[in-house]
């Protein structure tokens, strides 16, 4: 579904040009749930913007869908995330002053489907979500686990074929943080391919494969056991 | 009285001597006299029509420029204000157009957004400047030449200065948050 060649990111910094993904080669296929694991500053989030397709800084070759993302123009590019991505966030990122029900919207709003239609797919994901009950309130006065519940319903209600989600257990509480995780297994294998970054082991184990990403590079993935001897060596 | 005669007789004999000299000291007084008894037909002020009406509107003149000073004045305070405020706000809610962004917002949905909110508040201010204007108009009746205190071409033509004014105002501040970067702006907490 996705390949990834070559791509390489950096910031220019005062100091000079600092690198946050080197030369990453990755293939991902649909249906699988990625872990993309690494210490702070490895590139994790770099790389899950790249794949979102909001950071539009990169070199190297996109393929999404066998489309050249690197090729298109920063408008085709969001058009095509608009189509087939949803992100989780880990501060939810939800709008302090909409309701539940116009938050998990605002994707749709930006699609050209009618209200009615809208309304419908919104009072569809609401109920499976089981969370009917807090449509009208606002993000303040829901708890982490359910603010990142409509997170996820906003993120997923466009059914995007490619779930991204940046440590999205990482403010909530453990049992929170458990019935998120079900949530996504639950999501993925009704066919979306998900890619997640955490800190927590506990969280990976819900994945079938895991990537380790070290200052940039791609130092580790559980479905090509070889990488380590191949493009780790490139680093030193 | 006899010397008076005498001076007479005297003065005509030397005119008869010098008759070049006496003729013209004759015409020089003639004028000197004519010129201080009857000063009602002398023409020393010369001015044009134009001129005289000129002066007597001078006072009107003046409070219309100062007035039409005041006017432009506001309406770059009201400019500057609208530019101002929609700085600030977009400022405010540079996270939030970082999550619309990601969430499948164009750089057009942006702008618009930033600019209706904009053009909201000028709706509203014309709003309440026409009304103003309505009630205020008898304080300038005395002014006004040419028009009335209700000249819906004179409201137009000062709503449409107000909208083009309005419109670069709002310009800078949307097209600014139609080129937020996501990324950016999702880091803003």
């Amino acid at each position: 579904m996705i390949q990834l060649k070559n791509i390489e990111r950096s910031y220019k910094t005062g100091a000079g040009q600092t690198w946050v993904l080197r030369r990453i080669n990755l293939e991902i296929q649909p249906g699988e749930f990625i872990t993309v694991m690494g210490p702070s500053g490895a590139g994790k989030s770099s790389l899950l913007n790249v794949l979102a397709l909001l950071d539009d800084q990169w070199s190297g070759e996109f393929w999404f869908r066998e489309q050249a993302a690197h090729s298109m123009k920063r408008k085709e590019r969001a058009e095509l995330a608009k189509k087939n991505v949803g992100v989780v966030f880990q501060s939810y990122h939800l709008l302090d002053d909409l309701t539940v029900q116009e938050n998990i919207d605002l994707p749709l709003s930006y699609k050209d489907i009618p209200r009615k239609q809208r309304q419908s797919l919104v009072a569809d994901i609401l109920d499976r979500f089981q969370i009917v009950a807090k449509k009208d309130l606002y993000p303040s006065q829901l708890s982490g686990g359910q603010q990142q519940l409509v997170g996820i319903a906003r993120a997923v209600i466009h059914k995007p074929v490619l779930l991204l989600a940046d440590e999205p257990t990482g403010n909530l509480h453990s049992t929170h943080a458990k019935e998120i995780m079900e949530l996504f297994r639950e999501l993925n294998q009704e066919g979306t391919t998900i890619v997640q970054v955490t800190h927590s082991e506990t969280n990976a184990a819900y994945g079938t494969r895991t990537l380790q990403l070290r200052d940039g590079w791609l130092a580790g993935d559980t479905s090509n056991p070889s990488l380590v001897a191949s493009d780790a060596a490139v680093t030193r | 009285m006899p010397g008076l005669l005498q001076d007479l007789r005297y003065a005509l004999r030397q005119m008869r001597k010098s008759p070049g000299f006496a003729a013209t000291a004759v015409l020089v007084l003639t004028l000197g006299l004519g010129a201080t008894t009857a000063p009602e037909f002398a023409i020393d002020n010369l001015s044009p029509l134009t001129e005289k009406v000129q002066g007597a509107l001078r006072t009107r003149q003046l409070a219309v420029e100062i007035t039409s000073a005041f006017a432009w004045i506001a309406l770059l305070l009201s400019a500057t204000g609208l530019y101002g405020v929609l700085a600030y706000l977009v400022g405010q809610r540079v996270r939030e157009i970082g999550i619309r962004l990601a969430l499948g917002a164009t750089r057009n949905n942006v702008f618009i957004l930033v600019a209706r909110h904009g053009l909201w508040m000028v709706g509203a201010g014309l709003g309440l400047g026409c009304i103003g204007a309505l009630l205020a108009a008898r304080w300038i009746r005395s002014f006004l030449f040419g028009t009335t205190t209700h000249d819906p071409v004179t409201y137009v033509l000062a709503g449409t200065l107000v909208l083009i004014a309005s419109a670069v105002a709002i310009l800078l501040p949307a097209r600014r948050a139609a080129s937020i970067e996501p990324m950016e702006a999702l880091r803003t907490e």
